[in-house]
This record gives C-alpha cells, sequence and structure tokens, in this order.
C-alpha cells in the first residue's frame, strides 16, 4: 500500500547480505524434515500484522509468527527475486502481481484442502483468474478495498467523478493524482471510455488516447502524490480539494473535523486486493504453518479486528454477519452488488509501456 | 631482510585493501552488473541476455529521457550556481569575520542536515504552500489578492528548497579554502596597494576559486541524485531523470532499460566533470594553484 | 663611521638640514592586557640601513607591523616625512613590506607578482619597464614566467625583494626575511641586500633576532628588550659602549665582572675590581657607590700579558677549538670568563693561566 520506499535501498541491502549469508550457511543448517515449525516467517504490511490482530491465533496455540514488513509491492518482488524466498514462509502480494511472481517460478501451489476458510471466498475471489495458473491455486486473496476520489466536501460544490480530474478547470491546481503509472492510466482509460475488458489490454492506439488526456489533466494538476500521508496532509492545508485517493485521508480528517468527501465514479472504481502466497523455497515445516496462518487470516476473528480496526475488508464473508451495519458501509460489504462495479487491478502485459508513457506525461 | 620499501609496501597493502574490497564489492561490482544488463532485453518478468544496443537507442532518441538528463544537469549547474553566489558571502563571514563564535556558527549552519530532507520538505510547505506563512503575509499586506500557488509545487520552488538543502556544502567548501587561505597573502595585497575589494577580486577569490570548484562539483552531484525534493515540492512537473529509472527498475522492471539510462547519466557526468577539470587544469590559473603546497 | 657620545642618547642625529624620514613619539602596542611595544621613541634617516634587534617576543616585530599598518597604534604616533600615518591604513601608506615568509601570490607568475604592487596604483603604462629593471636587478629576469612554487628560498625571496622596492617606497620593511634560508644563502643575501640598499639609496627598516645579521647589515642599530628600547645607535658604538649589562651580554656576549663604583665624574668611573682599582669610561647609569659590571669584550682579553697589563690568575675549565683560533674558558676574578685566543699550543683544561687585559678597552655598565 503505502508505494513510499525511501529506505528501500538500504533495505534490500540488509537483505541481501542476510541471504548470502544464509545461503553460506545453508549445508550446516539443514532442518529436519517435518518437525513442527518454531516459527512462521510472514513477509507482510505492518498495518495488517499488529499483535492484537494475531492473539487469539497465538492463544489458540498457532506457531509463533517472526514477520518482517514491505515498504511496497515492487520491493517485495525484488527481495524475493533477489532470492530472498528461503527466508520467507508467507508474503502478501498484491494479486494484480501474482502473475509476475508466478512466472518468475517463485511461488508453489497452495493446498486449498488445509484453508477450509478458502471456501467462504466472495464469488469474483472464487471466480478470477488471478494467482491461478494451470489449475493450481497460488495466491489466494486475503484482503480488499477500493481506492475512491477524496475531496474536500467544503471546497467543493458537487460529488466529483474522473471527469472533474481531467476538466475541472474551476479547481486548476488543486487537483492530484497518484504518482503510479497503472492507477494514473486506467483512470484515464475509464475516463475517455475504454471499455471495462479492454483496459488492462490497451494497445498502442488506446495508449495514445490516454497520453493525450493525462496530458491536459496534468495541467490541472497541483502535484502526483507518492504517500498518502502527503495526501493526507495536502488535503488538510488546503493545498488540494479534490484527488484519486486511498480510503485512510478521508477518515482520518473526518476525525480530525474536516468536512471531507468520498466519491466511487460510477464510470468505475478502481478496486484493489492483496493475496497471501507460499515463496517456492519455503520448508515443509513452514509451509504447513503457513497454511495454518492463512486459515486463520481468512477466518472469522481476524476478519472482525481488521474490519473494526483497519478498517479493511477480508476475502471472506466470514466475519460480515458478526459486522454492525456501519461497520460493513465502512468496509464496502454493505451492498455487495458494488463489487460488481469494481474495476480489479490486474497486470498488463505492457506495462513496461505504460511506465514510459507515464514518464513522458511527467517529463512533458 | 625485508628493506623498508617493503615494508611500506605491505602496510599499503593492508590499510587499502578494506576500501578497495568495499568499494569493489558494494560500488563497481553492481555498476558492472547494470552495465552488462543494459545489453539485455526484457520479456514479462526475464531478463534475456541477448546483447544489444536497443535500449541505448530508446534513451538517445527518446525526447523524454533526453530531457530529463538535460533538466537534471541544468538544474544541478543552476543550484550550484546559486549556493555559490550565497554561501560565498557567509563562509567569507565566518572564515575571515568570526572568531569566537566560529564553531558554533558552523554547527548552526549544519543543524539542518541532521533534521532530514523529508522535515525540512514538509517546513518549506508550510511556508511556500497556498495557505502557507509567505502567502498569508503577502495576503495581509495585500501585495496580492489570491494567493500565489506557483509558490510551492513549482520548478521554481523546488530549485529554492534544493539550493537551501546543499547550501551547507557550498558554505563548508569555501570556508575550508578561506581558512586554508594564507593570511599573510592579504597584508601582502594591502601592502602592495590593494584596498579591500581589489584584495578579494585579485587574490582572495582566485586563490578560493578550487574551494568553489569542489563545492559546486558536490552540489552538482547532489542535486542530480535528490529526487525526493523535485517530487515532493515540484509538483506536476517534479519529475528528474532518477526518479524515471526509479519507475523502471521498481514498478516496470525494465532493469535493462533503467541500467541504460543510469549509464548514460553517469557518462554525461563524467564527461563533463572530466571537461570540467581538464579546463580547469589546464588553464593558467589551475596549472599556477596546483603547483602550490 | 664613528659617531659621537650625544647620539647615543636616542636620536638618530640628522645629518645636516634634511629632516628625519620617520619619526615614532611614545610608540605602544597592547594585545589584550599584554603591553608588547611601551611608548617607544625613535627616528629614521633617510638612505640608512636600520635594523631592530632583539630575542623574539621584544616587540619588534610589532614595531614593523605598526608602520606597515598591519597592527593599529595603541598609543602614540607615527610620522612619515612629516605626515602622521598613524591612522593611514596599510595600502595608502608608501611603505613596502618584505615579509618573513615571502608571501608571493602564488596564482600568479614572478613578473605579476611583482608588477602587482604598480598595477594596483594603476600604474600601467610604466609597468612593463620597471619590473623589467626590478627583476633585473634582483638577477630573476629569466624566472619571470615562473609561479612561485617553482623557486627555491633564495629566488622566492628575490622575487619578494623585487616585489617591494619595485614601488619605490619611502620605507622599505623587511621582517626576518632570511630567517628561512640557510646558513650560506643567508650570507650571500646579506652581502646583496647591503648592495642593493646602497643602490637604491632608500631606507631599510630590517627586523631580525641574529646580531651578526644586524652588525653585518646595519649603520643604524635599535636593540630591544621586553617591549622597550634598551639602546640605539651605531652598530660600533653599542658594541664598543654598551648603555646596560643587557645590551653588553645581547650584543656579542661580552664577559661582566661585577665591581663597586667609587667615582664617578664626566663619564669616567673610578672601581674596585678584583684586579685592582680602575679608572675608565662608563655608560649613563652608573653611579657612585653603586655596583656595577666591568665590561670585557673576549677578544680583548689575552693569555700570558706583558707585565705592564692588568691581569689576574686562572684555571681553564674548557677549551673549544675553531679552526685559526680557540675560545677558552677560565675560571678567575670570581667569575668564568671567555676569551678568544690564537696559537695558544698547551692551554687545555686545568692549566693555570694568567689572564690579563688592557685599561683601554675597559666599560663600566650599570648593574
Amino acid at each position: 500500500m503505502a508505494d513510499f520506499g525511501t529506505s528501500l535501498d538500504r533495505r534490500r541491502f540488509l537483505k541481501l547480505c542476510a541471504a548470502a549469508s544464509a545461503v553460506t550457511a545453508l549445508p550446516l543448517a539443514t532442518r529436519p524434515a517435518q518437525a513442527k515449525a518454531s516459527a512462521v516467517y510472514w513477509l507482510t504490511w505492518e498495518n495488517l500484522a499488529k499483535a492484537e490482530y494475531l492473539a487469539p491465533y497465538l492463544a489458540a496455540g498457532g506457531v509463533p509468527i517472526t514477520k518482517g514488513f514491505i515498504g511496497s509491492d515492487d520491493e517485495q518482488f525484488a527481495k524475493l527475486r533477489a532470492g530472498g524466498g528461503s527466508e520467507w514462509d508467507l508474503i502478501t502480494p498484491g494479486i494484480d502481481k501474482a502473475e509476475l511472481y508466478i512466472a518468475s517460478n517463485l511461488l508453489q501451489p497452495l493446498d486449498l484442502s488445509k484453508i477450509p476458510n478458502a471456501a467462504h471466498l466472495y464469488a469474483p475471489f472464487k471466480t478470477s483468474p488471478l494467482g491461478k495458473k494451470d489449475g493450481k491455486t497460488y495466491n489466494i486473496p486475503f484482503y480488499w478495498g477500493i481506492n475512491p476520489i477524496v475531496y474536500r466536501a467544503d471546497l467543493m460544490d458537487k460529488e466529483p467523478d474522473w471527469s472533474t480530474l481531467f476538466e475541472g478547470e474551476k479547481y486548476k491546481g488543486r487537483l492530484a493524482m497518484r504518482d503510479y503509472a497503472l492507477e494514473g492510466i486506467v483512470i484515464s482509460a475509464l475516463y475517455v471510455g475504454i471499455p471495462r475488458d479492454k483496459l488492462f489490454k490497451m494497445g498502442a492506439k488506446e495508449l495514445a488516447e490516454c497520453k493525450k488526456a493525462l496530458l491536459a489533466q496534468k495541467k490541472l494538476l497541483r502535484t502526483y502524490w507518492n504517500s498518502i500521508g502527503d495526501l493526507t496532509n495536502l488535503f488538510a492545508s488546503g493545498e488540494v480539494v479534490c484527488a484519486f485517493s486511498w480510503v485512510p485521508p478521508y477518515y482520518d480528517l473526518k476525525a480530525r473535523g474536516l468536512n471531507m468527501g468520498m466519491a466511487k465514479p460510477k464510470q468505475g472504481v478502481i478496486g484493489w486486493c492483496d493475496s497471501l502466497a507460499i515463496p517456492a523455497q519455503s520448508k515443509p515445516e513452514g509451509v504447513e504453518a503457513a497454511h495454518a496462518l492463512i486459515n486463520y487470516l481468512l477466518g472469522p476473528e481476524y476478519g472482525k479486528l481488521l474490519a473494526v480496526g483497519g478498517p479493511y475488508a477480508q476475502s471472506t464473508d466470514i466475519a460480515r454477519s458478526s459486522l454492525t451495519d456501519e461497520q460493513q458501509e465502512r468496509i464496502f460489504v454493505k451492498d455487495l452488488g458494488v463489487m460488481d462495479s469494481f474495476v480489479w487491478k490486474e497486470n498488463p502485459a505492457n506495462y513496461g509501456d505504460w511506465v514510459r508513457l507515464w514518464n513522458e506525461v511527467k517529463a512533458s | 631482510m625485508a628493506s623498508l620499501e617493503d615494508t611500506r609496501r605491505k602496510e599499503f597493502a593492508v590499510l587499502a585493501t578494506p576500501a578497495v574490497l568495499f568499494v569493489g564489492a558494494f560500488c563497481i561490482a553492481p555498476l558492472a552488473l547494470l552495465f552488462l544488463y543494459s545489453f539485455y532485453r526484457v520479456d514479462f518478468v526475464a531478463m534475456v541476455p541477448d546483447l544489444n544496443l536497443r535500449n541505448y537507442a530508446t534513451v538517445v532518441t527518446s525526447e523524454t529521457y533526453r530531457t530529463l538528463i538535460g533538466k537534471a544537469m541544468l538544474h544541478g549547474a543552476l543550484v550550484a550556481g546559486f549556493t555559490a553566489v550565497l554561501a560565498y558571502p557567509l563562509a567569507f563571514f565566518i572564515a575571515m569575520r568570526v572568531k569566537v563564535y566560529k564553531a558554533a556558527l558552523l554547527t548552526a549552519l549544519l543543524i539542518p542536515l541532521y533534521t532530514g530532507d523529508l522535515v525540512r520538505i514538509f517546513a518549506w510547505r508550510v511556508v511556500l504552500g497556498a495557505e502557507g506563512i509567505l502567502n498569508t503575509f503577502l495576503l495581509w499586506i495585500g501585495a496580492t489578492e489570491q494567493p500565489i500557488m506557483a509558490l510551492l509545487f513549482s520548478t521554481g520552488a523546488s530549485l529554492l528548497v534544493l539550493t537551501y538543502n546543499y547550501l551547507p556544502f557550498m558554505v563548508l567548501a569555501i570556508w575550508i579554502a578561506l581558512e586554508l587561505l594564507d593570511r599573510s597573502l592579504l597584508e601582502a595585497a594591502a601592502d602592495l596597494g590593494a584596498g579591500r575589494f581589489r584584495t578579494f577580486r585579485h587574490v582572495v577569490l582566485p586563490l578560493t576559486l578550487p574551494g568553489v570548484l569542489v563545492g559546486a562539483l558536490m552540489v552538482f552531484a547532489l542535486v542530480i541524485g535528490d529526487y525526493l525534493t523535485p517530487q515532493l515540492i515540484g509538483g506536476s512537473s517534479g519529475v528528474t531523470v532518477i526518479s524515471a529509472i526509479h519507475d523502471l527498475f521498481g514498478a516496470a522492471f525494465d532493469w535493462p532499460l533503467g541500467g541504460a539510462i543510469a549509464w548514460v547519466l553517469m557518462a554525461v557526468l563524467v564527461t563533463l566533470i572530466a571537461a570540467l577539470a581538464t579546463l580547469a587544469l589546464r588553464s593558467r590559473l589551475g596549472r599556477a594553484l596546483l603547483r602550490t603546497r | 663611521m664613528e659617531r659621537s657620545e650625544s647620539e647615543l642618547s636616542g636620536d638618530a642625529g640628522d645629518e645636516g638640514a634634511q629632516s628625519p624620514l620617520l619619526v615614532a613619539r611614545n610608540l605602544t602596542k597592547d594585545y589584550g592586557p599584554v603591553r608588547a611595544v611601551r611608548s617607544v621613541d625613535f627616528t629614521l634617516r633617510h638612505d640608512s640601513f636600520v635594523t631592530i634587534l632583539g630575542p623574539s617576543g621584544c616587540g619588534k616585530t610589532s614595531i614593523l607591523r605598526m608602520i606597515g599598518g598591519f597592527e593599529a597604534v595603541s598609543g602614540g604616533e607615527l610620522t612619515l616625512d612629516g605626515v602622521d600615518i598613524t591612522a593611514v591604513p596599510a595600502n595608502r601608506r608608501p611603505v613596502n613590506t618584505v615579509f618573513q615568509q615571502y608571501a608571493l601570490f602564488p596564482h600568479l607568475s614572478v613578473r605579476d607578482n611583482v608588477a602587482f604592487g604598480l598595477r594596483m596604483k594603476g600604474r600601467t603604462a610604466e609597468m612593463a619597464k620597471r619590473v623589467d629593471e626590478a627583476l633585473a636587478i634582483v638577477r630573476m629576469e629569466a624566472m619571470a614566467d615562473r609561479f612561485p612554487a617553482q623557486l627555491s628560498g633564495g629566488q622566492q625571496q628575490r622575487v619578494a625583494l623585487a616585489r617591494a622596492f619595485v614601488n619605490q617606497p619611502r620605507l622599505l620593511l623587511l621582517d626576518e626575511p632570511l630567517s628561512a634560508l640557510d646558513r650560506k644563502m643567508r650570507k650571500h643575501m646579506q652581502i646583496e641586500l647591503k648592495e642593493l640598499r646602497q643602490r637604491l639609496g632608500m631606507t631599510f627598516f630590517y627586523v631580525t633576532h641574529d646580531q651578526d645579521e644586524a652588525f653585518a647589515l646595519s649603520d643604524w642599530m635599535i636593540v630591544m628588550n621586553h617591549g622597550v628600547i634598551e639602546q640605539q645607535g651605531a652598530p660600533q658604538d653599542i658594541y664598543r659602549r654598551p648603555a646596560n649589562a643587557y645590551v653588553a651580554d645581547f650584543i656579542g656576549g661580552a664577559n661582566l665582572v661585577p665591581v663597586t663604583v667609587m667615582a664617578k665624574r664626566d663619564g669616567v668611573a673610578g672601581a674596585d675590581t678584583p684586579m685592582g682599582r680602575i679608572e675608565c669610561p662608563c655608560a649613563a647609569g652608573v653611579a657612585a657607590g653603586s655596583t656595577a659590571f666591568l665590561c670585557l669584550r673576549a677578544e680583548h682579553l689575552v693569555l700570558s700579558p706583558a707585565a705592564t697589563a692588568r691581569a689576574f690568575d686562572g684555571v681553564v675549565t674548557h677549551v673549544i677549538f675553531q679552526g685559526d683560533s680557540k675560545i677558552v674558558e677560565v675560571e678567575g676574578a670570581g667569575r668564568r670568563l671567555t676569551l678568544t685566543a690564537a696559537g695558544t699550543d698547551g692551554v687545555e683544561p686545568g692549566s693555570a693561566v694568567r689572564v690579563g687585559f688592557d685599561d683601554a678597552h675597559a666599560w663600566i655598565v650599570a648593574g
């Protein structure tokens, strides 16, 4: 989520050093097969692994968890590519990136029989092809949300939609987009009217159309934001009145007394989903423990804790009935029909072209 | 029996080895690898060692990357120039006029460096923002009717904050040059009839130019490497060649193209610095200064 | 050049109608609470070589720096050619300086270093010619395009000289300019300096702590100690008739034998000495009834003197061989005395000797 990897290089370097020493020590440290793992190593976002979320799991005798935190999805991918796979039993990639992990042979298939809670996945996740290959499941959806438009309701006269971010001359110099090629371009595609099923399969012609819209949009923007904390500040100081955002600023600034609005444009809302997956090099006892942890993370205790604390929705409906209407509303599961209007992020095959286009727009 | 020469050589080997190993392992090796990758091709998630110059062709023919590299050089040079002009009087004051509080002043100068760049950047936002201190003041005195939006999230704002960020490096470089300046030369100049201004113009400035040059090279390189400040202060035009490389390495997983841009940038930088250094050393002044102590 | 007694009192003695070049009156320098120069008076004549001599920390450099304008005057005044220059900044004084470490501009060639002063004064028309002349005088024409770092110490010294005198100052200040050179080079440069000064006809004000150098160069000497002038005069006079025990000891290391002054009249004192009663000229501060010192130069003491001479017995304690002569240290007259002697075979430590001197060389100074 927080894609703001300033300390990325240092972390990667330290991990590489650790990996290097681990490789040298490997022949000596072969673990006896099928013994119960002393710890399960989970690489994840810090806000998903709060101690109170995991307390019921540990109380029930779950294998202790050693956590590692990621700064960005790219960092996680790079870490595994650089040989960090043997360090972790469980990782947390965005499901739109799943095919990259699978194609790079970084993951091992999941044994769904050991994850009974998987039966309760919401329908769109059950049927989604993402994270699956040759009939095997490698990534199981974990939790999800939407990236809406957030705006200062006190400073705008009507609810914005995507066109506001492209034509809102009235708000010129007070709009913002995230500095992220995938979402930025998809939004422009939604705005110019590319059909839903072609959003992630655009060719040169469609991309050129998007570029034109994005170049025009750039003149209206105050900035491209990089961290959600930064965007929250920009809203608070009034530098930005309306932006393609994540959900947190809406609640954070409301709590601080600002009249915030959150818009889910009818052209389509970008939905995201992070998955759980087991690295190919994870040892059998670690795999065993990881399956147990996955099952807990898709279960009712964790689901309720995440819904109340996050607030985020897990990928199963198992905890939904234990939530109040208001709690359900906050995590977008009150009316399950809206899920159908979400544009679930995918990884375009020509993503390199997307990034180049994005840089061209920014450098123009 | 080992001669003194042998002992010296061994001693040198022992002392130099850690540095050589460190630079070799953590600087040269990754760069070499990056250089190799820059001739690869990306196929989805695999880097194919199908060696060719396609990536370099992309960099050279792409207006985007050319512009970004040019912009990096321009901004580096501008900020180096701004800091030099601002730093010289300050360094002069500290070196020549301050006696008792010299250490305190230099420390004060360095304090902003300890606060971390994000803190400094956000402090500037508070000053320059649409509802920031400066705009509020300008509105209050009636100098403007609308807040001046370009104070923040513009190229100018980015250059301002970069200048502020790297000023201490320039001050330190010039200060050291001024401290090393033989004071008897100033007396000699006065003795020979030069007033303050001409002493500065004919003696102090030429003899401290190497300090300015060192500072300029430092600031130049630091500005080119700083993508955070333009990103957070420069607004929608805050993209830098470094952040473009970052995007290619991270999001796009196009290490070969990223590597090619990085190497072109490095080549341009090295050529520029080498040309500057050659020019400086070939000049009469450079030759004269090089021969002094 | 002999000078009359009256000149010893401190006045530099104007020659004829010519007014003095520089007059220092009550000149004082304080560094915080430390008084480095204590209200000194002196006068410099035109066309003379003046050295100011004293141990380090005596205030001699402070005086030079006040004349050069590099240090503010704390008290008193300086007059150059009748003009009060006390408050004139260095760059407006018709004075030039040769600095101890030369202070050549490292970024300028020899030619540009020498031309610097003329260029600052805007005398560009005559510049090239005068720089060439100056370089020719110090025999550095061939090095004109070199940079200071390419020159030897002696060459840098010459450039520093040329850079100063090319401006034709009324007064050239030299701050221990030879101290960085080796002994041989120093001797050589002393001769060059003396000739140069005569050729240029300007006044040199030369600071040194080396008395040999001062004797070799100067026609007027100022001896300083602890911020005051102990004595000034022609070198021979100072050597022969030191004003006090300090000068006698500092200049040429005279043997000082304590005596009791019995009477004094017209500059002649009668004193009781271990060698009997003596009557000889004495310095100004000597008073009847006080203890003073008989001042005997090493070269005036002789071994095995003629029977008529004044003499005393002693025992040799040290002998230092010096080529054509020897330095002999003798214990006698209640003191250790040093004398120089030639051809004294058989004199060795422990020898009993008789030491004598001629009354004509005797001089009494106050304690």
